[in-house]
């Protein structure tokens, strides 16, 4: 009887989570997938099972291109978040000695994410244009006769949009890690003889292993997601998984869409799987 | 109702005759329950303006909601939530694409006060009757269905109309003259090395690739049947020629919003690409030059109109017919997605000329002033025939100068449209000496 009851109880507790996400993350999922298979005109939607959209996705050269451009963005974006970010949460976690300033510093960091993510994106356009500030200061400094046109409108221009949009999200997990490294573990390795590079990669890089991988699942999943950011800093001229997906539904292609979606979320749950071999984040929480 | 005698018939008729006078001596029982009628409109931002729904208010006595998207977010709408909209503004080329799904209704011409006046481009499909129809999807190829419940395209007028039109234009290249230098007379410039990387074109596909095609067919690559229905080798060939012109760099960006475009010409990322009147009216209004370029081989015409979703019915839909009654009877005069403004006398619209006053003239001229001047203004400013009025797309009358202070040229208004606009939406325009526009 009272085992009856705990189970319950566990079931109960367990209840509204499962709804949520049966409903929200599961339901909508099946759904890509069944659509994934059905075929559709300029106006209308046939549901049947065929394997149209996925033959037309793995027959054209352009997936292949595009994947690959999805590839380069996530893992240069990645590289230089992590640098970025672990620098800026080692400096907040061990050279900043009072409680009061880590915060403040920390609070600093965010401030820039209180605006609008297309807002940070779209004014980064005037700065790099042809006669933008950029072009205009090296200009006038003598480093360049002509402007540079790969400032805006390029991979560079791209990269540097996700890089300013995510490194935020290396920073916080990192951070977080960071902080919770026993200090006496430091002493220690220097107590041992350890130089300050021999303790960074022998105990403060193992030990915010976890933080660097939830950083890296945030910034690969959202910059192998966006749309926008790629449509807006290439002027359209570069394309991404994402802008795939988009460039259908403009079409009404949903069936398609919906395939190239589902390809996707397999990408990305394939690469998330690998790295989740290396860490294990739940045992390192 | 039927108490005072009224039939709903009768009373649109009254109100209908009572229509674009100041007050509405509308029967009490209707004007309560109109007042409890709204009307949601979707469309394109432009015409999608709030002093018309204000405008509506004051009118007809019932509400109507604007909400104003993209075209491809307009298209899915249409396709997709036949229940969140009442009347759809849209184009003729998203007609098109959306009328098969069922989504929208025919309209009974007879209830259309207006109908006999609008212009031939519509319905026969000639601007008179001695013009040749241009390729493309002619507003009057799918302007009518057999019945209210059609859902093919008849080839003649039947009485079921898609779409009342309310606006129509032809598109050219925009550019800058004070970057370029030198006369632009042809769509291969477009393409022309010199400017390369300084290059752009929209990036919504159905426009975009007739832009492609004028510039494919001036240069002389390829001949088409008809641009508004390529096949398949003619599109293939269209796009090798645009793609290996991007991968050699000839595009700086592709736009696909208003500001996109307006933004690229202002700021000197690009010299020359598609772009649509307003937007050239946008970048002239923050005093930089540039023109919206008559080219010899012609224009690239586009138009767009009202249509009513399938599950209006009573009283909305008897709504609904007032409102496009009122919108055709001459009010509404909106600065369209090109430049021209619909309504009042509704020369250059859907409608012929009704009168003289307020006889809208565009302006196009070699010197790249592109402007309307509003006859009956530009009268009161002919003291100083330097001064020419200027409309900005959503703004009111702004007074520019003309550089050369010459007069606008009149001409009857068959003859301009004529010259200006032979086929609409996607369609292409035989070729118009730029001296004559």
């Amino acid at each position: 009887m009272k085992v009856t009851r705990e189970t319950v109880t566990g079931w109960l507790q367990a209840a509204p989570l499962t709804v949520v996400l049966l409903g929200f993350l599961v339901a909508p999922i099946i759904t890509i997938v069944i659509v994934s298979f059905w075929q559709a005109t300029e106006f209308s939607i046939i549901p049947a099972f065929s394997l149209e959209n996925y033959e037309f996705l793995f027959g054209s050269p352009v997936t292949y291109k595009v994947f690959a451009a999805t590839f380069k963005y996530a893992f240069l974006t990645w590289a230089m978040t992590l640098a970025i970010g672990f620098t800026v949460a080692y400096y907040l976690a061990f050279h900043i000695r009072s409680q009061t300033m880590q915060i403040a510093l920390f609070l600093l960091c965010t401030i820039p994410f209180w605006t609008s993510n297309i807002i940070r994106m779209i004014s980064w356009i005037p700065f790099l244009g042809r006669n933008g500030i950029a072009n205009q200061t090296l200009i006038s400094w003598g480093v360049i006769d002509q402007p540079l046109e790969w400032l805006l409108y390029s991979d560079f221009s791209v990269i540097l949009a996700f890089v300013h949009l995510y490194t935020l999200f290396m920073v916080v997990p990192i951070f977080n890690t960071m902080m919770r490294i026993d200090r006496n573990l430091i002493e220690a390795a220097r107590d041992n003889g350890a130089s300050g590079f021999q303790t960074l990669v022998h105990v403060i890089i193992p030990l915010t292993k976890p933080g660097i991988m939830i950083g890296t699942i945030f910034v690969l999943t959202l910059v192998m997601g966006d749309f926008i950011t790629v449509r807006f800093m290439s002027g359209s001229q570069r394309a991404n998984v994402g802008r795939l997906i988009s460039n259908d539904i403009a079409l009404l292609q949903y069936p398609s869409a919906a395939a190239t979606a589902v390809v996707l979320l397999c990408t990305v749950l394939i690469v998330i799987g690998i790295l989740l071999r290396f860490v294990n984040i739940r045992k390192e929480l | 109702m039927s108490k005072t005698g009224y039939t709903r018939r009768s009373i649109l008729k009254t109100g209908a005759a009572a229509l674009g006078a100041s007050a509405l001596p509308a029967p009490m029982i209707w004007a309560q329950e109109i007042k409890n009628i709204t009307l949601r409109q979707f469309g394109t931002g432009v015409s999608n303006l709030n002093d018309v729904a204000n405008k509506v208010k004051e009118d007809l006595g019932f509400t109507l909601e604007m909400t104003a998207l993209d075209s491809d977010a307009v298209t899915q709408r249409a396709a997709t939530q036949p229940d969140s909209f009442d009347i759809a503004d849209i184009e003729y080329w998203i007609c098109k694409k959306v009328w098969p799904t069922g989504n929208l209704q025919a309209m009974d011409t007879s209830k259309i006060k207006n109908y006999d006046k609008i212009v031939g481009i519509f319905k026969s499909g000639k601007l008179t009757p001695e013009s040749e129809i241009a390729q493309g999807t002619a507003p009057s190829t799918v302007g009518f269905v057999d019945g209210p419940g059609g859902t093919t395209f008849a080839e003649s007028e039947t009485g079921w109309m898609t779409l009342i039109p309310t606006i129509y234009n032809a598109d050219t290249l925009g550019i800058r003259p004070d970057l370029i230098g030198r006369p632009i007379e042809s769509w291969t410039e477009l393409l022309n090395p010199e400017f390369k990387g300084k290059a752009s074109i929209l990036d919504i596909s159905s426009i975009g690739i007739m832009d492609m095609a004028m510039v494919c067919e001036a240069m002389g690559e390829i001949q088409y049947g008809d641009k508004g229905n390529m096949t398949r080798e003619e599109i293939d060939k269209t796009m090798a020629i645009f793609t290996e012109a991007k991968k050699n760099g000839q595009f700086r960006a592709f736009w696909k919003t208003f500001d996109e475009s307006v933004n690229l010409m202002a700021s000197g990322e690009v010299v020359i690409q598609s772009m649509w009147s307003p937007a050239i009216t946008a970048v002239k209004s923050r005093g930089i030059d540039c023109v919206y370029q008559p080219l010899k081989e012609g224009y690239r015409s586009w138009g767009g109109g009202l249509g009513l979703s399938k599950s209006l019915s009573g009283m909305e839909l008897d709504a609904a017919y007032e409102y496009i009654n009122w919108y055709l009877s001459g009010w509404v005069r909106l600065p369209d997605a090109s430049g021209l403004l619909l309504g009042r006398a509704g020369n250059l619209e859907g409608l012929h000329v009704r009168q003289r006053v307020g006889l809208l003239v565009r302006r196009q001229a070699r010197d790249g002033c592109h402007h309307l001047a509003h006859r009956r203004q530009a009268g009161r400013s002919r003291r100083d025939p330097r001064r020419r009025l200027l409309l900005r797309p959503n703004g009111p009358c702004r007074v520019l100068e003309r550089r050369d202070g010459r007069e606008p040229v009149h001409g009857s208004q068959v003859e301009r449209v004529h010259r200006l606009v032979m086929t609409v939406v996607g369609g292409c325009l035989p070729p118009t000496p730029p001296e004559d526009i």
